[in-house]
């Protein structure tokens, strides 16, 4: 395979929102910029949403990859150019206060704060017209904002990456601010090549610094074009299980992917007698917050597909069942994982392998979750709760919700994650950080990470938004530091 | 330029073990009465088979032996493959493996369990949504 050549200022690798954000903000600021994506380039409505044409086209593995431990996790990645915003469901949630706070003492991150960060998330908030509905909640959120009440606990709407045009009264009539609708075609305005179906192997590197990234090409066809790339910085945004591959495949580990952690989170399908499900509201947008950032409670999207594929072995009558699908749910627990593991690059495949230690606390507080869940939805007229685990019997009773929280066998729930971090953990404590306050590769001149792998610990809410204004904190930083703006 | 390289795996037996599981687990997702969609469970079978190509290798390779290991697995309980067996003898075979206390032989069955349920009734009900929006649209 003959190797074409490339050359650029700053080589951007994946353009999920860490990606796409700092690409925009270079080339706004006057860079060149050349940003490089393994997925396709394709539009929002290329695929119907959660559908599994989308699936094939935007998720990496069509969407299951296991993370091993003691109990798996499957997680998702988004592969195509925006990443993970173009398929997640665009909740808007901004960091809690008292997280940023303790990050900053805890790994000693310079110019960290509430304060510090709140001029960039307006920033965030501005560009994907972060927007609440403009109508009224949708049924299944409509439960979780009564359930919470009756139990007096705190619940609120997320707001969404997603814009309403005037007098909306439909989901379908607004539409998703991912990054391929934002910061991608910003960034293309200002100048910034995008070489998408591109994957960068490997970074190569002299003495304490980075001069190309190996990279292959693929064609609508197949066919493959091997690249290399010169450079003078780069900026490595491929994602929490993505960058430490990358860095470690090319000689850098160390501490490098090393602090893996993650939300694991449990979906449990709910039956009621009245129509709950009802697509033309969108995702519902309602989160019981009472116990944030350790556990939050929701609802997610939940198709007739996803209903059956929740619905385990265990539904005994499933024609009544599913001829009501409209009077079903999925909702959720997502917990703060408390373990640290790990991400290597596989010699020989160039695979990521992803190891996550849940542990006894995590479960045990997932699955309190779920009766925590229970008690509130039977609360507000729930018929019929089926249980995470394939084979168990489905609960009609409120009596029998004890169930959760003592019968749930740990290797037989099906614990998934779609919250990633940590795997290059920004900060001044050397023991524990990849990256400097500000993103830049400790001992490296010219490598800086950019995207949710910095993040050093699980937000306890939906990370976008945390990890766009990082991002943006950071480019204005090295900007600065160019003396350009 | 190099030409287009796939990492397809072939593996004799995989067909009919992919096929079998598939047909068990939409058979048990139905209602007893309901007749399965022929077009439906043709589409459910490639996406199955594209599942475990585009599957991470470390884990492809795993899944497709113990799908193999899985069928020829049925030959010690009943003296057939699975894919050769009734359908009381499937049931039978995978609620052995639903209930082993071995993690994998529990996220094998869950795997194609999830899988092909979501996978069939896309094609069944959203599928033909999106269809007769295009006819009439
Ligand atoms: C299903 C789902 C739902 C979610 N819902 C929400 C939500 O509602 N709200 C929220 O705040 N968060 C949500 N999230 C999480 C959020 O999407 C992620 O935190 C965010 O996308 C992470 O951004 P990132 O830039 O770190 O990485 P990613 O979004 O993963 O982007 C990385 C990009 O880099 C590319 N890449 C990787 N390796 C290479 C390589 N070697 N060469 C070239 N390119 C490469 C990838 O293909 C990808 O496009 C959800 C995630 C998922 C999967």
């Amino acid at each position: 395979m003959k190797r074409q050549r490339l050359d650029c200022d700053v080589l951007v690798v994946g353009s999920g929102p860490g990606g796409a954000t700092t690409a925009c903000l270079l080339a706004e600021a006057g860079h060149d910029v050349l940003l490089v994506e393994e997925g396709r380039n394709l539009s929002l409505d290329s695929a119907v949403p959660y559908s599994l044409d989308e699936i094939d086209q935007k998720y990496r593995n069509g969407g299951l990859t296991p993370s091993f431990g003691k109990t798996n996790v499957t997680y998702i990645e988004g592969r195509c150019v925006g990443g993970g915003s173009e398929i997640n469901a665009a909740l808007c949630h901004p960091p809690m206060p008292e997280t940023l706070e303790q990050w900053k003492v805890i790994y000693q991150i310079d110019e960290f704060g509430e304060k510090a960060l709140a001029p960039y998330l307006e920033d965030v908030f501005r560009d994907l017209t972060v927007s609440f509905l403009p109508y009224e909640l949708g049924p299944a959120s409509r439960k979780i904002k009564e359930g919470a009440d009756a139990m007096g606990w705190k619940s609120e709407e997320v707001a969404r990456f997603w814009h309403y045009p005037e007098k909306c009264d439909s989901h379908e009539k607004g539409s998703r601010q991912s990054m391929t609708a934002t910061m991608v075609p910003r960034a293309l305005a200002a100048g910034c090549r995008l070489r998408s179906r591109t994957r960068v192997r490997r970074l190569g590197l002299k003495g304490h610094r980075a001069v190309f990234a190996d990279a292959v090409s693929r064609g609508p066809d197949g066919t493959r074009q091997a690249l290399r790339i010169h450079f003078e910085q780069v900026f490595v945004c491929g994602g929490p299980i993505q960058t430490p591959t990358i860095l470690r495949r090319s000689g850098l580990k160390g501490k490098v992917g090393k602090g893996l952690t993650m939300h694991p989170m449990l979906r449990m399908p709910v039956r009621f007698d009245e129509e709950v499900n009802d697509p033309s509201y969108g995702v519902p947008v309602q989160q019981v917050v009472e116990f944030k950032p350790q556990l939050t409670l929701g609802c997610s999207n939940a198709s007739l597909p996803h209903l059956v594929m929740w619905l385990g072995g265990q539904v005994q009558d499933r024609e009544r069942k599913l001829a009501e699908w409209r009077k079903m749910a999925l909702f959720y627990v997502l917990v703060m994982g408390t373990r640290r593991g790990f991400v290597r690059s596989l010699p020989g495949t160039e695979e990521a392998f992803a190891y996550y230690p849940i542990n006894d606390e995590d479960l045990a507080l997932l699955v309190e979750g779920l009766y925590r869940l229970g008690k509130m939805l039977f609360a507000v007229g729930a018929k019929e709760i089926f249980s995470p685990v394939a084979g168990a019997a489905s609960i009609t009773d409120e009596r029998d919700l004890g169930i959760l929280r003592t019968g749930l066998p740990q290797g037989k729930m099906s614990i998934s994650t779609i919250h990633l971090f940590a795997t290059c953990p920004m900060g001044g404590d050397p023991r524990r950080a990849v990256v400097d306050s500000f993103g830049k590769m400790l001992d490296m001149d010219n490598i800086w990470i950019n995207d949710a792998s910095i993040l050093p610990a699980g937000t306890g809410v939906n990370p976008q938004a945390t990890l766009m204004a990082v991002a943006r904190r950071n480019v204005a930083r090295w900007l600065a530091a160019r003396g350009s703006r | 330029m190099k030409s287009p390289k796939h990492r397809k795996r072939h593996f004799p037996g995989l067909d009919a073990a992919v096929s079998s599981l598939v047909e068990t687990m939409v058979a048990e997702a139905q209602g007893a009465d309901d007749v399965m969609d022929p077009e439906a469970l043709d589409r459910t079978r490639a996406t199955m088979h594209r599942r475990l190509q585009m599957m991470p290798r470390f884990l492809g390779i795993p899944m497709i032996g113990a799908t193999l290991v899985f069928d020829w697995g049925g030959v010690l309980a009943s003296g057939l493959p699975f894919h050769r067996q009734s359908a009381a003898q499937r049931r039978k075979q995978l609620e052995t493996w639903r209930k082993s206390s071995i993690g994998f032989l529990v996220n094998f069955v869950d795997f194609y369990e999830k899988m092909a349920k979501f996978t069939y009734f896309y094609e069944l009900h959203e599928r033909k949504e999106q269809r007769d929006e295009e006819v009439s649209g």
